[in-house]
């Protein structure tokens, strides 16, 4: 292991905290995000939307409009009716078919908002409804006509590795599983907002967002390739989570569009329940094992099925199946591996990025299947998981080798250590009375940067710009929207050079002056655009010279050790892992479901922290809203419907609900990374759920297997074991010590 | 209908709709955007004042409602001592990420702590449970609170 | 713009309201987010509106003759700083939304809002309150079941306004107040539940109240399956557990909605009552 590199003045850890650079325009209330920028005549607009899952539009009909009010449609964009992403099924405004409730149809246009939104209340769309498909048993029935493609399928994908059918001759036992979990909201605490300004020639698009280039490519193509010039600046973005990686793209196509109808800027701001009910959400998830025992009880094969629900376009779900699928025998040597994989579309809100990008699922399911494993076999969860996972030489689920330093089995002990894991783990399972205590433990890794040829494809370039002052501008597409980008990449140009902080500027991106970095997804941020920043930043120090201009420029390529095969899915699908485990303690009060979680203990491997304070809030950020996805966050669709669109119906954790966590990190550099970070955002979300439902499971002694754990389904679990004979189902054996059957 | 009001120790008179929601007077009619909108329906804290002192929510207030009462936003807050100090606490706890829910936060911090100086814990997490905040995990922020009482000094 | 009222006194706006017939806005925390998008009555066919939250006549607590009395335009935040109210009422009040919107958000606004997650209701109930009812020339009172007459509605007239929530100053020796919701704060209950009792020197119930908010259009309270409780000796209570569970059990008829389940709903009631009546024997 290698010291930390060098820093910039002697004694001073890159690691140790500094004040976030946008602290003080966010306390004082004067950071401007996308809502309180205001532009002499400036138009409101407000989205007219489907109130049919799946329809034909028959008329449309306006009231009348006063003068200066319009309405913009399909028919109004000069370039393409379809959002630049990786397919191209998703329009900016329905056509004539309208796919899912909540689905853009128009825009009113006017100079109040009040009255814009009063005539779009009054617009009325006739439909001729069309056979839907409302949930993922509708698109596996398989009745009514494919909403993509000739199989409703928006990705499918399988992958081998071993031989799996040999290991199934070979096993002494198999252990059959499924999971489920539901639809997640991110529900940033800023709603999505662009603002569209024509200038002569150009088009400018300010906005809440993720990934300025992605909203530039979806801008150009829908005002029409090469007739404007598009400009793209972000503003100050008050959260994202992945919601801000695709649909921005949307807005900013029709508030463009808007702007170039009527020549005047347009602001497009939506409220709550819109952003709730219409923007894209975490893809619900069913995930089936069987898995093949040798006769020491090990792991020797399994083969995973997982089904994602995409909604009704496709967006990015063949990579977030991609990511899923890749985390779907999770930190484990596996030696037979089959992982097939399949994203249905349903005429329901759209889902897309949201933090951790397929893994949660995927994470929840493995972590507990293992957890159901070892307490069928009477082995404690925490040994039988470390007896499997991945040391540094085995070979990933891709047959990708690993290279660092696999240090979850000190930082799992250690933690238990803490969390007194053990002792807590043996003594409730004979849990007494109204309350009952569980701890549950979960390991997980998250693959940084883009998911398999992703990073290649995209090659994400970053530039310096020293001035003559010699102070230092970073120019990449990277945003800060909370995550601390501002506060991280400055740091590390500033250790990379040895100048004072101070002398390193990092404006929001404005795609006039950076170049295309890539999207700010992935925990690629501090890893690959840091990574380039430090490249940069060792060759300005090698070339500097006071009081000159200089610009530098660099590319990411993969290090030439890593091999990804696209078509078969082999290789490398990540250059490196961040490693985190949980432990979470709960209290079930078994007369009302609910759940207390009493602490949450957390260690994270990312490599090297870029600031402990920045870290440490991506940990407790990501735990918070991965407990919201574990028990709290429930959104369910009903006949195409968003059920809890109101912002009172979803409920995230509040300062009530959050337990202490204590949370740490340990030091494992990764050789190709800046200072040796990996990445961090979204590693701290992924193990929560599980540990939270293995706790749980332990509290109440009925099988968890779905997420979120409502205090419903606790007390439906608890009666329905009451009232079935013992032998009925199989629940994992709720005493880790007592050897129970499992399916040979 | 004629409107006045103390607005940051200064007092306005506005004829507007009384009816329309405080939020929207300060943010479109005067221009105070420091107060922010995050939901409308009085759930998520963002658009937090203060009112006689005490916090509310300006999205569901009319701002009839208001007329001769004294409302303080973050524009007039941060003009003092006890900003001064909460502020410090909020950026060297990390009780600030996306700042979007900052303003309202440090606004309920305040008038908490005018009423309690050295508040528990509880106390704390009861007073701040209507400011939602989504990017921290919300923890900090209860530390950023602690810091500020701890250190005290300030006249709340 | 819609008309709006501000009057100064209360006599003023009785008067007011005899000859506009105007929606009464208290807080406003029900009648604003009510529109979230336009704010109430911005519609041409909107009525007025008349503010009353700042009037003093109707913001006062007082004791009078063993009773006490809210003005209807007391805050939630005006019972939770008052001490010496009932433990039950505060506590009901503690677990309603957030402090901001306790600070404005009113008594009688919770009352005349008449939703059946109303959470000052159940406590109102069980303390058989009354309401007082008064229009410019005269006043009436109303037992709180009898004003609430469904979600949304009540037995207010167009000309009268709430001006007073009174019940007995009395407190219960053993009170469990529950609220079941989403979340531990800014919620609104799935179900709650509050049991009140008391008991004699020689350990008989003397006198029990339970009732059940959220699940009904209206609170749950049967004072004729109270009254068989009361008198019992507790060691006996146990034999009548079953029996009474069962008589909730037919009472109890909740809906499926977004935020729960009728099944839920109904088996968290009668676990909590059944606890209740456990733990008083114990
Ligand atoms: C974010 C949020 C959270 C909430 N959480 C809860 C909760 O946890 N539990 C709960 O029970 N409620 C909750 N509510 C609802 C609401 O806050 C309460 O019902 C509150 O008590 C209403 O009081 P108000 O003064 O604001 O009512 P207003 O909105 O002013 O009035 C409500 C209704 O009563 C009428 N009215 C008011 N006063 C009088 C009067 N004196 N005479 C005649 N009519 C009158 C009004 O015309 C209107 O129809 C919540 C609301 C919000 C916005
Ligand atoms: S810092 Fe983003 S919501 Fe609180």
């Amino acid at each position: 292991m290698k010291p930390p590199e060098h820093t910039a003045t002697p004694g001073n850890d890159i690691a140790d905290p500094v004040a976030r650079p946008d602290a003080a325009a966010k306390c004082a209330g004067t950071a401007r995000y996308l809502a309180d920028l205001a532009v002499p005549g400036m138009l409101h607009a407000r989205t007219v939307r489907s109130t049919r899952p799946r329809a034909r539009i028959t008329s449309r009909r306006l009231p009348p409009l006063p003068a200066g009010f319009f309405v913009v449609e399909a028919r109004d964009i000069p370039g393409r009716n379809r959002i630049r992403m990786l397919d191209d099924d998703w329009p900016f405004f329905a056509e004539d078919i309208v796919n899912h409730i909540g689905e853009p149809i128009l825009l009113v246009v006017g100079p109040e908002a009040e009255a814009t939104a009063m005539i779009a209340s009054r617009v009325i769309i006739e439909y001729e409804d069309l056979p839907p498909i409302l949930s993922l048993d509708d698109a596996l029935a398989g009745l009514a006509p494919p909403l993509y493609g000739e199989d409703n399928c928006f990705a499918e994908y399988s992958f081998h590795k071993g031989d799996l059918p040999q290991a199934r001759r070979a096993a002494r036992q198999m252990v059959k599983d499924g999971f489920s979990t539901g639809f997640q909201e991110h529900l940033y605490l800023e709603p999505q907002g662009v603002l569209a300004v024509p200038e002569a020639g150009r088009l400018t698009v300010y906005g809440s967002m993720q990934c300025p280039y992605y909203v530039k490519k979806a801008v150009e193509q829908a005002v029409g390739e090469g007739r404007h010039h598009v400009r793209i600046v972000q503003t100050v973005t008050g959260g994202a989570f992945g919601g801000k990686e695709d649909y921005p793209s949307l807005l900013a196509g029709q508030a463009a569009v808007a702007a170039l109808k009527s020549g005047r800027p347009v602001r497009l701001v939506l409220d709550r329940t819109e952003d709730i009910a219409a923007t894209t959400k975490r893809h619900p998830s069913r995930i089936d094992f069987t898995t093949f025992l040798d006769e020491n009880d090990d792991l020797l094969g399994m083969d995973v099925d997982i089904l994602l629900d995409g909604g009704a376009y496709s967006g990015l779900s063949s990579v977030v199946l991609q990511r899923a699928m890749f985390a779907a025998s999770g930190v484990y040597r596996v030696p037979h591996l089959h992982v097939h994989g399949r994203v249905l579309a349903t005429n329901q809100v759209p889902a897309g990025a949201f933090r951790g990008f397929g893994a949660p699922q995927a994470f929840f399911a493995i972590e507990m299947h293992l957890e159901n494993i070892a307490l069928r076999l009477g082995l404690d969860p925490l040994e039988y998981k470390l007896r499997h996972a991945l040391r540094r030489g085995d070979r990933t689920c891709t047959d990708g080798l690993v290279r660092g330093a696999v240090r979850l089995p000190e930082m799992a002990t250690r933690l238990c250590e803490a969390a007194g894991y053990p002792a807590k783990q043996a003594a409730y399972t004979a849990g007494q009375g109204r309350y009952r205590r569980g701890i549950g433990l979960s390991l997980c890794y998250h693959g940084c940067g883009f998911t398999g040829q992703g990073e290649e494809l995209i090659q994400g370039t970053i530039a310096l710009h020293k001035r003559a002052d010699d102070a230092v501008e970073i120019r990449v597409a990277a945003t800060e929207m909370g995550q601390g980008a501002q506060t991280v990449l400055p740091k590390i140009v500033a250790h990379s050079l040895g100048i004072p902080l101070d002398q390193i500027h990092y404006e929001n991106p404005d795609t006039d002056i950076v170049p295309d970095s890539g999207p700010t997804v992935a925990s690629r941020t501090t890893m690959i655009v840091g990574g380039l920043l430090r490249e940069a930043a060792l060759d300005l120090k090698r070339h500097w010279q006071s009081g000159r201009v200089m610009d530098i420029r660099r590319t990411y390529h993969h290090p030439p050790h890593i091999h990804w095969d696209q078509e078969h899915f082999r290789g490398d699908a990540y250059p490196e892992y961040a490693w985190g485990v949980n432990v979470v303690e709960v209290e079930v009060d078994l007369l009302t479901g609910l759940v207390r979680v009493i602490k949450i203990w957390a260690q994270f491997d990312v490599g090297a922290p870029m600031d402990e304070r920045t870290l440490r809030g991506q940990m407790e950020g990501g735990i918070a809203q991965g407990l919201g996805y574990a028990l709290w966050e429930k959104l369910e669709v009903d006949d195409g419907r968003v059920q809890q669109q109101r912002i009172r119906d979803y409920t995230i954790p509040t300062f009530m609900d959050m337990p202490p966590v204590e949370s740490g990190s340990v030091y494992n550099p990764y050789e190709f990374g800046p200072f040796g970070a990996k990445g961090a955002g979204e590693l701290t979300l992924v193990g929560v759920a599980p540990a939270v439902a293995a706790a749980v499971q332990q509290a109440i002694g009925c099988p968890v297997d779905m997420i979120p754990v409502t205090p419903e389904m606790i007390l439906r679990r608890i009666r329905n074991r009451k009232h079935a004979k013992p032998d009925s189902e199989i629940p994992p054996e709720s005493s880790p010590r007592s050897r129970s059957r499992a399916d040979t | 209908m004629q409107i006045t009001f103390e607005l940051n120790n200064e007092t306005v008179c506005l004829d507007v709709d009384p009816l329309r929601p405080l939020l929207d007077v300060l943010r479109e009619e005067l221009g105070l955007t420091g107060t922010k909108r995050g939901c409308g329906e009085g759930e998520c804290g963002a658009c937090a004042v203060l009112v006689n002192d005490r916090l509310v929510n300006s999205c569901l207030l009319p701002v009839g409602a208001v007329v001769h009462g004294r409302v303080m936003t973050i524009e007039g807050f941060r003009q003092t001592g006890a900003y001064q100090r909460l502020a410090e606490a909020f950026t060297e706890a990390g009780a600030v990420q996306c700042g979007f829910c900052t303003p309202g936060m440090i606004l309920a911090a305040a008038a908490l702590l005018r009423r309690n100086s050295q508040p528990d814990e509880t106390e704390i997490r009861a007073a701040l449970a209507g400011n939602l905040c989504r990017c921290t995990g919300l923890n900090m922020i209860v530390e950023a609170v602690q810091l500020a009482a701890r250190r005290g000094g300030a006249p709340w | 713009m819609v008309t709006a009222f501000r009057p100064v006194t209360l006599n003023e706006a009785l008067a007011i309201r005899r000859t506009h017939g105007t929606v009464p806005l208290a807080g406003g925390t029900d009648l604003m987010a009510a529109a979230p998008s336009c704010s109430p009555g911005r519609g041409e066919s909107s009525p007025s509106i008349m503010f009353i939250g700042h009037l003093t006549e109707l913001r006062q607590i007082r004791m009078e003759q063993g009773e006490w009395r809210l003005g209807a335009a007391v805050t939630l935040a005006d019972i939770l700083d008052h001490a010496r109210l009932p433990a039950p009422l505060r506590q009901a009040v503690a677990d309603m939304a957030s402090p901001a919107i306790r600070n404005v958000a009113t008594a009688g606004g919770n009352i005349c809002n008449a939703s059946p997650c109303g959470d000052t209701l159940p406590f109102l109930y069980a303390q058989a309150a009354r309401v007082l009812l008064c229009d410019s020339g005269n006043r009436r009172e109303l037992p709180i079941e009898r004003f609430i007459i469904g979600p949304g509605k009540t037995a207010l007239r167009p000309d009268e306004l709430l001006t007073e929530i009174v019940f007995p100053a009395r407190e219960f020796v053993v009170h469990r107040h529950h609220k079941v919701g989403a979340r531990r704060a800014n919620t609104l209950a799935k179900l709650s539940f509050l049991g009140l009792a008391d008991m004699d020197a020689a350990g008989r119930l003397s006198d029990i109240r339970l009732t059940f908010g959220s699940v009904a259009p209206t609170v749950i309270r049967a004072p004729q399956l109270e009254q068989r409780l009361c008198g019992l000796p507790l060691t006996e209570m146990k034999h009548h557990i079953d029996e009474i569970s069962a008589a909730y059990d037919g009472l109890i008829q909740p809906i499926d909605d977004q935020r729960s389940t009728r099944e839920y709903r109904k088996q968290v009631c009668l676990n909590l009552l059944r606890w209740f009546l456990e733990e008083l024997i114990a």
